[in-house]
């Protein structure tokens, strides 16, 4: 019964092929030759043999990794938050993760400002992360004590006071970048706009982590989640305890995009247009939405950043206004020729 | 069996019943009657042990109701709620094989696709199972959630103890449907099995339901077998209008 199975192979390949390509392509291209011999000698222990060896081996290869699962997180936690939600149009920055993070990142970025240069660069690699995973955590904390008592969440109430608060962390974030003086007013709206530049091995390894294990876990939410769609008593009914569903899916999602933007900042449109896509393909069946999302957010990212560095080489330009740009029009095109969110209009 | 004893429910300050106790037979279709905000949903939604009554014990099979694990009570009892509009898009499938959800943990078996298909046959459904449940009209989606409580209790097959709790399932039904459905509950009824549905027409209440139990104001009126009511002032009681035996249309 399942619809368009040919995406089992398709998603997988496609990525694979992504992956080699955005590794290979940019200010300096590498054949697939150097990239074998790159792994070959890590493998043996030996050091890189050439400079395109150790640009493989230390700046593309943990650029694209991180491209990978920020890419699965941020599209995860669309699938999620929309079906928690049970509406289509939910993003997952909607309960101030997002919003929080980018305002804790801006503090440091003025903070610094008087810092030596050395203190700088140490700032920028690891207590903006930390501030900006702290912002990121205070903010959906607070969004969700507002909104209620913890047994059980109101979720329109969650989403009006998200709004609010999100109001507030980007008004505050604006105000930072207002009294901040040039490099660090450029650093914020860099980082409001999300960028690989910085990319580095740990930062693959803790999010990867976290994310990989977020991902492992959400296999079990697959079929709730399916239940849910038809409401939260029908669930209930059908042996959901949705209060702890709901819980646990906002600790899930929080921690998905509290820490992939603390390492490469906000991008926005992926979780929302990703999962949009797909179940415009396949349904809504959770069980496959959730591995096809993270695989097609993958794909998505990787690519995006690809353009972000290529479009006006050699300079970068930030992500988030690559996925905003190509996201937004995508998506009103895909509104106006989807058929079943007229239907719902209907009904 | 189902037992209420003393069931109190109030939201805030309003008192939306007050103080109700009966006992429903297992082996029998029970209805539930009365007007527009007397309490009928309110009790229906007690008697699921998802929402706690302010006071009182509901008892099924014998057994505190909160006594049940809630993946236990969704082996032994499913709901058909009104209806609730589904923004995403499911086949009906899909929809039909969640009542199995209870059963596994990640991917249905071969039996949960066979009794789904079963089902579909046995309610006219085969021909939309591969469509869309959004693109459904009313009736159509209201028979496709009755295929879905029906897979959840197994199909109810004799022998395995099964409660259905029916919200006003014959709304959007045309006439034809109607009796379809109820004439399916009827056919499917079996000695450890126990309907309770509130139904708004009293003429298929009375031609199908083994007793009938009336609210009005929060409280239960009466509660009686079929065949014990001939007289119909109570309608009048009841529901404030005065009635007449003997006309309109009855389905053979």
């Amino acid at each position: 019964m399942a619809k368009n199975k040919w995406l089992n192979w398709l998603l997988p390949l496609l990525l694979l092929l992504v992956i080699i390509t955005a590794t290979a392509v940019g200010a300096v291209s590498i054949s697939l030759e150097d990239m074998y011999n790159a792994l070959l000698h890590k493998f043996q222990g030996q050091k890189a043999a050439s400079v395109y060896e150790g640009v493989f081996l230390y700046l593309r290869t943990p650029r694209v990794l991180l491209c990978v699962i920020t890419g699965a997180a941020l599209a995860v936690s669309g699938v999620l938050m929309q079906g928690l939600f049970r509406n289509p149009i939910v993003e997952p920055g909607m309960v101030g993760t997002s919003a929080g993070a980018a305002f804790g990142a801006s503090v440091v970025f003025v903070l610094a400002a008087s810092w030596e240069a050395s203190a700088k660069i140490y700032a920028s690699l690891t207590i903006v992360p930390l501030f900006a995973f702290a912002g990121a955590i205070l903010s959906t904390l607070l969004v969700y004590r507002l909104a209620g008592n913890t047994k059980s969440v109101s979720l329109v109430h969650l989403l009006l006071i998200g709004i609010s608060v999100n109001a507030v962390a980007l008004s505050g974030t604006g105000f930072m970048s207002y009294i901040a003086r040039d490099p660090q007013a450029h650093s914020i709206t860099f980082w409001n706009l999300g960028t690989f530049t910085g990319a580095s091995w740990t930062q693959v390894a803790i999010t990867g982590s976290i994310v990989g294990l977020s991902l492992i876990f959400c296999r079990r939410y697959a079929a709730p989640l399916n239940l849910l769609l038809l409401g939260e008593s029908e669930a209930a009914y059908l042996g959901v305890s949705v209060s702890k569903l709901k819980r646990q899916l906002l600790i899930v999602n929080t921690l998905l995009v509290a820490i992939t933007t603390a390492f490469v900042g906000v991008i926005s449109f992926i979780g929302l247009i990703v999962p949009h896509i797909l179940r415009s393909l396949i349904g809504s069946d959770h069980r496959r939405l959730i591995p096809y999302s993270a695989m097609a957010g993958a794909i998505v990212v990787v690519l995006a950043d690809l353009l972000a560095r290529m479009l006006l080489a050699p300079a970068e330009i930030p992500i988030g206004i690559i996925t905003s740009l190509v996201g937004a029009p995508l998506f009103i095109v895909l509104l106006k020729r989807s058929s079943f969110l007229l239907k719902n209009n209907q009904s | 069996m189902i037992t209420i004893k003393d069931i109190q429910f109030s939201i805030g300050q309003k008192q939306i019943l007050t103080g109700i106790s009966a006992q429903w037979n297992k082996g029998r279709f029970h209805a539930i009657v009365g007007p527009n905000g007397s309490g009928k949903s309110t009790l229906l939604k007690l008697l699921t042990g998802i929402t706690k009554p302010s006071r009182g014990v509901v008892e099924l099979f014998g057994k505190n109701i909160e006594q049940y694990s809630t993946s236990d009570l969704s082996k032994l009892r499913a709901v058909l709620s009104q209806q609730q509009p589904i923004d995403f898009p499911l086949t009906v499938f899909e929809v039909i094989m969640m009542g199995r959800y209870p059963y596994f943990d990640f991917q249905p078996n071969k039996a949960d696709e066979e009794l789904v298909l079963k089902l579909a046959a046995q309610l006219s459904l085969t021909a939309f199972l591969d469509r869309s449940f959004q693109t459904l009209s009313g009736g159509e989606q209201q028979r496709v959630q009755f295929a879905r409580v029906l897979a959840q209790l197994d199909g109810l097959i004799s022998g395995k103890r099964a409660c259905l709790l029916l919200d006003e399932p014959l709304n959007n039904l045309d006439i034809k449907y109607q009796h379809q459905l109820l004439k399916e509950l009827k056919a499917a009824m079996h000695e450890d099995m126990i309907v309770v549905a509130v139904i708004h027409d009293l003429n298929l209440a009375l031609q199908y339901a083994d007793t009938l139990s009336a609210m009005k104001d929060g409280e239960l009126v009466f509660c009686k077998n079929r065949i014990e009511i001939n007289e119909y002032e109570w309608v009048e009681d009841v529901f404030g209008v005065k009635v007449e035996m003997g006309k309109g249309i009855v389905v053979k």
